[in-house]
Protein backbone atom coordinates (compact mmCIF):
# COMPACT_ATOMS: atom_id res chain seq x y z
CA UNK A 1 0.00 0.00 0.00
CA UNK A 2 1.34 3.07 -1.24
CA UNK A 3 -0.46 7.05 -0.32
CA UNK A 4 0.09 9.71 -2.25
CA UNK A 5 -0.28 13.19 -1.11
CA UNK A 6 -1.81 15.54 -3.54
CA UNK A 7 -0.43 18.75 -1.72
CA UNK A 8 0.48 22.01 -3.77
CA UNK A 9 1.64 23.34 -0.37
CA UNK A 10 4.40 20.33 0.14
CA UNK A 11 5.14 18.02 3.11
CA UNK A 12 4.43 20.74 5.67
CA UNK A 13 0.75 20.10 5.58
CA UNK A 14 0.57 16.52 4.73
CA UNK A 15 2.99 14.76 6.77
CA UNK A 16 1.12 15.39 10.06
CA UNK A 17 -2.07 13.45 8.52
CA UNK A 18 -0.07 10.67 8.16
CA UNK A 19 1.37 10.45 11.03
CA UNK A 20 -1.95 11.09 12.85
CA UNK A 21 -3.05 7.94 11.19
CA UNK A 22 -0.15 6.34 12.49
CA UNK A 23 0.92 5.15 8.70
CA UNK A 24 3.57 2.14 7.98
CA UNK A 25 2.88 2.68 4.65
CA UNK A 26 4.74 4.28 2.26
CA UNK A 27 4.09 7.70 1.24
CA UNK A 28 4.69 10.10 -1.51
CA UNK A 29 4.19 13.73 -2.53
CA UNK A 30 2.54 14.79 -5.14
CA UNK A 31 3.11 18.57 -5.02
CA UNK A 32 3.11 19.03 -8.75
CA UNK A 33 -0.27 17.54 -9.56
CA UNK A 34 1.67 14.94 -11.79
CA UNK A 35 -0.59 12.09 -11.00
CA UNK A 36 -3.84 14.45 -11.77
CA UNK A 37 -2.26 15.19 -14.99
CA UNK A 38 -0.69 11.66 -16.44
CA UNK A 39 -3.90 9.90 -14.94
CA UNK A 40 -7.04 12.23 -16.15
CA UNK A 41 -7.75 12.67 -12.22
CA UNK A 42 -9.50 16.32 -11.51
CA UNK A 43 -10.15 15.22 -7.34
CA UNK A 44 -9.26 12.71 -4.35
CA UNK A 45 -9.57 10.71 -2.74
CA UNK A 46 -8.38 8.03 -5.72
CA UNK A 47 -7.08 4.52 -5.81
CA UNK A 48 -5.13 3.03 -8.20
CA UNK A 49 -4.95 -0.59 -8.24
CA UNK A 50 -1.44 -2.52 -9.96
CA UNK A 51 -0.50 -6.01 -10.04
CA UNK A 52 2.44 -7.54 -10.33
CA UNK A 53 3.64 -6.93 -14.34
CA UNK A 54 2.49 -3.42 -13.75
CA UNK A 55 -0.94 -3.35 -15.10
CA UNK A 56 -3.92 -2.01 -13.98
CA UNK A 57 -6.61 -4.00 -12.08
CA UNK A 58 -9.19 -1.05 -10.80
CA UNK A 59 -9.11 2.51 -10.46
CA UNK A 60 -11.37 3.85 -8.51
CA UNK A 61 -12.90 7.64 -7.38
CA UNK A 62 -14.14 8.47 -3.85
CA UNK A 63 -12.19 5.04 -2.64
CA UNK A 64 -12.73 4.72 1.21
CA UNK A 65 -10.32 2.09 2.36
CA UNK A 66 -12.64 1.59 5.78
CA UNK A 67 -15.24 0.34 3.36
CA UNK A 68 -16.02 -3.50 4.19
CA UNK A 69 -16.96 -4.79 0.45
CA UNK A 70 -13.67 -2.84 -0.90
CA UNK A 71 -11.57 -4.66 1.89
CA UNK A 72 -12.98 -7.89 1.30
CA UNK A 73 -12.63 -7.13 -3.16
CA UNK A 74 -8.82 -6.16 -2.08
CA UNK A 75 -8.09 -9.76 -0.04
CA UNK A 76 -9.73 -11.91 -3.01
CA UNK A 77 -7.51 -9.86 -5.63
CA UNK A 78 -4.15 -10.22 -3.35
CA UNK A 79 -4.84 -13.95 -2.24
CA UNK A 80 -6.23 -15.53 -5.81
CA UNK A 81 -5.04 -12.92 -8.33
CA UNK A 82 -8.02 -12.85 -10.02
CA UNK A 83 -10.14 -9.47 -10.84
CA UNK A 84 -12.95 -9.29 -8.69
CA UNK A 85 -15.81 -9.62 -11.27
CA UNK A 86 -17.53 -6.09 -9.47
CA UNK A 87 -14.14 -4.53 -10.78
CA UNK A 88 -14.40 -5.68 -13.78
CA UNK A 89 -18.12 -4.70 -13.99
CA UNK A 90 -17.23 -1.31 -12.88
CA UNK A 91 -14.09 -0.77 -15.64
CA UNK A 92 -15.20 2.05 -18.16
CA UNK A 93 -12.45 1.16 -20.38
CA UNK A 94 -11.48 5.19 -20.10
CA UNK A 95 -8.05 5.86 -22.07
CA UNK A 96 -5.94 8.49 -21.17
CA UNK A 97 -6.26 11.63 -23.18
CA UNK A 98 -4.30 14.86 -23.61
CA UNK A 99 -5.24 18.18 -21.89
CA UNK A 100 -7.41 20.33 -23.19
CA UNK A 101 -5.74 23.65 -24.10
CA UNK A 102 -8.08 24.73 -21.18
CA UNK A 103 -6.63 22.49 -18.65
CA UNK A 104 -2.99 23.01 -20.23
CA UNK A 105 -3.45 26.60 -19.37
CA UNK A 106 -4.57 26.01 -15.80
CA UNK A 107 -1.93 23.60 -14.62
CA UNK A 108 0.55 26.16 -16.00
CA UNK A 109 -1.02 28.41 -13.64
CA UNK A 110 -1.24 26.11 -10.90
CA UNK A 111 2.78 25.62 -11.48
CA UNK A 112 3.89 29.08 -11.05
CA UNK A 113 1.17 29.44 -7.90
CA UNK A 114 3.47 26.82 -6.22
CA UNK A 115 6.79 28.65 -7.42
CA UNK A 116 5.02 31.74 -5.41
CA UNK A 117 3.90 29.91 -3.05
CA UNK A 118 7.51 28.50 -1.93
CA UNK A 119 8.51 31.85 -2.53
CA UNK A 120 6.33 33.12 0.58
CA UNK A 121 4.30 35.24 -2.22
CA UNK A 122 1.16 34.15 -1.23
CA UNK A 123 -1.17 36.55 -2.08
CA UNK A 124 0.23 36.37 -5.81
CA UNK A 125 -0.13 32.70 -5.47
CA UNK A 126 -3.73 32.90 -4.81
CA UNK A 127 -4.35 35.58 -7.46
CA UNK A 128 -2.78 32.68 -10.29
CA UNK A 129 -4.77 30.02 -8.99
CA UNK A 130 -8.14 31.85 -9.23
CA UNK A 131 -7.06 33.09 -12.70
CA UNK A 132 -6.39 28.90 -12.80
CA UNK A 133 -9.45 27.43 -11.49
CA UNK A 134 -11.44 29.41 -14.04
CA UNK A 135 -10.15 27.72 -16.72
CA UNK A 136 -10.52 24.62 -15.32
CA UNK A 137 -13.63 24.52 -12.48
CA UNK A 138 -13.98 20.80 -12.62
CA UNK A 139 -10.68 20.64 -11.59
CA UNK A 140 -10.75 20.17 -7.71
CA UNK A 141 -6.90 19.71 -7.26
CA UNK A 142 -7.16 23.10 -8.55
CA UNK A 143 -10.08 24.62 -7.13
CA UNK A 144 -9.74 23.07 -3.36
CA UNK A 145 -6.05 24.26 -2.90
CA UNK A 146 -7.39 27.65 -3.32
CA UNK A 147 -9.77 27.48 -1.20
CA UNK A 148 -6.87 25.89 1.53
CA UNK A 149 -4.56 28.05 0.72
CA UNK A 150 -6.84 31.06 1.10
CA UNK A 151 -8.66 29.86 4.12
CA UNK A 152 -6.67 27.43 5.81
CA UNK A 153 -8.77 28.05 8.95
CA UNK A 154 -11.40 26.55 7.15
CA UNK A 155 -9.23 23.39 6.39
CA UNK A 156 -6.82 23.21 8.95
CA UNK A 157 -8.13 23.91 12.66
CA UNK A 158 -10.35 20.99 13.29
CA UNK A 159 -12.84 19.83 11.42
CA UNK A 160 -13.22 20.55 7.92
CA UNK A 161 -15.82 22.76 7.26
CA UNK A 162 -18.46 21.55 4.45
CA UNK A 163 -21.44 23.65 4.64
CA UNK A 164 -18.17 26.36 4.16
CA UNK A 165 -17.54 24.52 1.10
CA UNK A 166 -20.54 24.01 -0.29
CA UNK A 167 -20.92 27.61 -0.14
CA UNK A 168 -17.86 28.84 -1.34
CA UNK A 169 -18.78 26.36 -4.28
CA UNK A 170 -22.10 28.22 -4.50
CA UNK A 171 -20.60 31.68 -4.88
CA UNK A 172 -18.19 30.73 -7.20
CA UNK A 173 -20.15 29.19 -9.54
CA UNK A 174 -22.60 32.57 -9.66
CA UNK A 175 -19.07 33.98 -10.74
CA UNK A 176 -18.53 31.76 -13.12
CA UNK A 177 -21.85 32.43 -14.84
CA UNK A 178 -20.93 35.90 -15.66
CA UNK B 1 -38.23 18.73 13.39
CA UNK B 2 -39.30 15.51 13.74
CA UNK B 3 -37.25 12.74 15.84
CA UNK B 4 -36.60 10.89 12.47
CA UNK B 5 -34.61 13.93 10.85
CA UNK B 6 -32.63 14.61 13.91
CA UNK B 7 -31.46 11.03 14.25
CA UNK B 8 -30.78 11.03 10.50
CA UNK B 9 -28.42 14.83 10.68
CA UNK B 10 -26.75 12.95 14.04
CA UNK B 11 -25.84 9.71 12.00
CA UNK B 12 -24.86 12.18 8.71
CA UNK B 13 -22.38 13.91 11.50
CA UNK B 14 -21.26 10.80 12.70
CA UNK B 15 -19.97 9.56 8.98
CA UNK B 16 -18.10 13.24 8.85
CA UNK B 17 -14.27 11.86 7.67
CA UNK B 18 -11.75 12.32 10.21
CA UNK B 19 -8.89 10.29 8.91
CA UNK B 20 -7.12 10.94 5.51
CA UNK B 21 -8.29 7.68 4.29
CA UNK B 22 -11.46 6.87 5.64
CA UNK B 23 -15.02 8.54 5.67
CA UNK B 24 -17.14 10.39 3.25
CA UNK B 25 -15.40 12.33 0.29
CA UNK B 26 -15.95 16.24 0.30
CA UNK B 27 -15.76 16.20 -3.49
CA UNK B 28 -18.43 13.65 -3.83
CA UNK B 29 -20.19 15.73 -1.30
CA UNK B 30 -20.04 18.60 -3.74
CA UNK B 31 -20.33 16.82 -7.15
CA UNK B 32 -20.92 13.29 -7.78
CA UNK B 33 -20.18 13.99 -11.80
CA UNK B 34 -16.67 14.16 -11.21
CA UNK B 35 -16.04 11.04 -10.14
CA UNK B 36 -13.88 9.47 -13.31
CA UNK B 37 -10.85 8.44 -13.48
CA UNK B 38 -9.34 8.28 -16.98
CA UNK B 39 -7.60 4.72 -16.46
CA UNK B 40 -8.72 1.17 -17.14
CA UNK B 41 -8.07 -2.41 -16.29
CA UNK B 42 -4.86 -4.10 -18.04
CA UNK B 43 -3.39 -0.26 -19.19
CA UNK B 44 -0.14 0.22 -18.21
CA UNK B 45 -0.66 3.36 -16.09
CA UNK B 46 1.19 6.32 -16.89
CA UNK B 47 4.91 6.46 -15.53
CA UNK B 48 5.79 8.90 -12.52
CA UNK B 49 8.58 9.64 -10.24
CA UNK B 50 7.81 11.32 -7.29
CA UNK B 51 9.42 11.81 -3.63
CA UNK B 52 8.93 10.47 -0.26
CA UNK B 53 6.77 12.29 1.77
CA UNK B 54 9.79 12.26 4.58
CA UNK B 55 13.08 11.09 3.11
CA UNK B 56 12.41 12.88 -0.56
CA UNK B 57 13.96 9.73 -1.88
CA UNK B 58 12.53 9.33 -5.27
CA UNK B 59 10.63 6.59 -5.74
CA UNK B 60 9.08 5.28 -9.27
CA UNK B 61 6.09 3.34 -10.46
CA UNK B 62 8.41 0.83 -11.78
CA UNK B 63 10.01 -0.12 -8.31
CA UNK B 64 6.69 -1.57 -7.47
CA UNK B 65 6.85 -4.13 -10.07
CA UNK B 66 6.30 -7.55 -8.72
CA UNK B 67 4.33 -6.81 -6.42
CA UNK B 68 0.97 -6.07 -6.23
CA UNK B 69 0.19 -2.64 -5.43
CA UNK B 70 -2.70 -0.29 -4.01
CA UNK B 71 -2.14 3.47 -4.50
CA UNK B 72 -4.09 5.78 -2.51
CA UNK B 73 -4.12 9.26 -3.79
CA UNK B 74 -5.16 11.97 -1.01
CA UNK B 75 -4.91 15.12 -0.10
CA UNK B 76 -4.48 17.49 3.69
CA UNK B 77 -7.28 19.45 1.91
Amino acid sequence: MVVIAQDAQGAEVASPWVEKAGGTYRALLDQHNAIGKAYNVKFVPVGIFVDEEGRLVRSVGSVNIDNGTLREELVEWITSGAVPSAWRDADKGAKPRVLTADEQEADTKFQRAIVLLKQGKREDAIAELKRAYVLDPKNWLIRKQLWAIENPGMFYDGKVDYRWQKEQMARENEELKK
Amino acid sequence: MGKTTLVLILLASVLIPTHILSGEDSVKTLEPEVNDVGLSIGQVPPAFILPDLYTGELVSLSDFLGKKTAFFMWASW
